[in-house]
């Protein structure tokens, strides 16, 4: 997955990853570098998921390791489905233009 | 590496560490870490400080409305030092008798709420920093009215008058730093207002310096006039600010897509 420099926003790429299960911050990390090849740096991934949690996006879950998973919450799975889908609108409208 | 880390967190605001530092050390603990991530860790400090952090903060609104009522006080008071003559008269002391209950008013509200828990106490390092200026600010401005009362030398009451505009230069970074954390202001708004604070504290201690080595500027009188011009450019950001933050009201939208 290509994504453009549109697709790059942290924020964006947490999303992503959470919408493929809870994670932690470095499963997070290895998983967008696994779709994407970008490697997001500890102080941009904190800061992302700061601001989604601030946002009602993500939430923790509780656990006994240092390490806490995060997981979307319904109103961040709206959120990246409404992102998701202008994405796509755009992206087929781009890909429409190019063919004709 | 270890005080490396420690240093690098301690870019953060308290608050954020409070919250995510046992798990950020997790993470780093397991990362190889290279050039590229330390610079990351602390860009991603400065970037918390500079758009603040509200975890779990509880400022109540009228604390926050009357610090900024400290910010306009510090814009209008300075100002009329410029309109008035300096001159060490009676008249001036009373003038200024006159007005710092104005000022000295929401300032003990302020440490009503200090002490009672529900503003400084919880909040960041930046926020608490801010509070202790708006305090600070008007024992200068008593400082001044006392030797102005007491018709000192203009020397002394220069060094006072330019100390006081230093630190308001200071106090300015802290009040856009601080309008930005509670929402009063928009990011890049607060950023420009930093700046400018940053900019005019540069020149106001530029121009103290250049007092006492003349031979410091060529010409000093443009070195006071860009002061005056960016201390005034930085006092309408902060109140272009307040004053779209009221139009707005208190739901600043957020400038961020996601």
């Amino acid at each position: 997955m290509n994504l453009s420099s549109l697709g790059r926003d942290p924020s964006l790429l947490i999303l992503a990853s959470l919408a493929g299960g809870e994670k932690h911050g470095y499963a997070m990390m290895e998983d967008i570098e696994a779709m994407t090849g970008l490697r997001l740096g500890p102080g941009t991934l904190y800061g992302a998921l700061n601001r989604l949690e601030e946002r009602g996006f993500i939430e923790a879950l509780p656990s006994d390791d240092r390490r806490r998973p995060y997981r979307l919450t319904p109103t961040g799975l709206a959120a990246f489905r409404e992102q998701m889908n202008s994405l796509h609108q755009f992206t087929t409208i781009g890909l429409k233009r190019l063919e004709g | 590496m270890r005080w490396l880390l420690m240093i690098l967190l301690a870019l953060y605001p308290r608050a954020w560490r409070q919250r995510y530092e046992d798990e950020f050390r997790a993470l780093l603990e397991q990362c190889d870490l290279s050039l590229f991530d330390l610079i990351d860790i602390a860009l991603g400090g400065l970037d918390a400080r500079v758009r603040g952090f509200s975890w779990r903060i509880s400022i109540p609104q009228t604390a926050v409305l009357l610090t900024s009522l400290c910010a306009l006080f510090s814009f209008l008071i300075p100002v009329m030092v410029f309109v008035t003559p300096i001159s060490q008269s009676e008249e001036s002391a009373e003038f200024w008798i006159i007005i710092s209950p104005l000022v000295l008013a929401p300032v003990v509200r302020e440490v009503h709420l200090r002490y009672k828990r529900q503003a400084a106490g919880r909040s960041s390092f930046v926020a608490r920093v801010g509070y202790v200026g708006t305090l600070a600010l008007p024992l200068y401005l008593g400082l001044y009215a006392l030797l102005s009362l007491f018709n000192p030398s203009n020397a002394l009451l220069n060094a006072v008058y330019l100390s006081m505009a230093s630190f308001t230069g200071l106090w300015m970074i802290l009040a856009c730093n601080l309008g930005v954390e509670y929402r009063l202001m928009g990011e890049a708004l607060g950023l420009v207002g930093v700046a400018a604070g940053c900019s005019w504290m540069v020149l106001t201690l530029s121009t103290i310096f250049g007092m006492v080595v003349p031979s410091f500027v060529a010409n000093f009188g443009i070195l006071l006039s860009l002061n005056i011009f960016i201390w005034v450019v930085s006092h309408v950001f902060w109140t272009g600010g307040m004053v779209l933050w009221l139009l707005r009201g208190r739901a600043w939208p957020s400038q961020r897509a996601v």
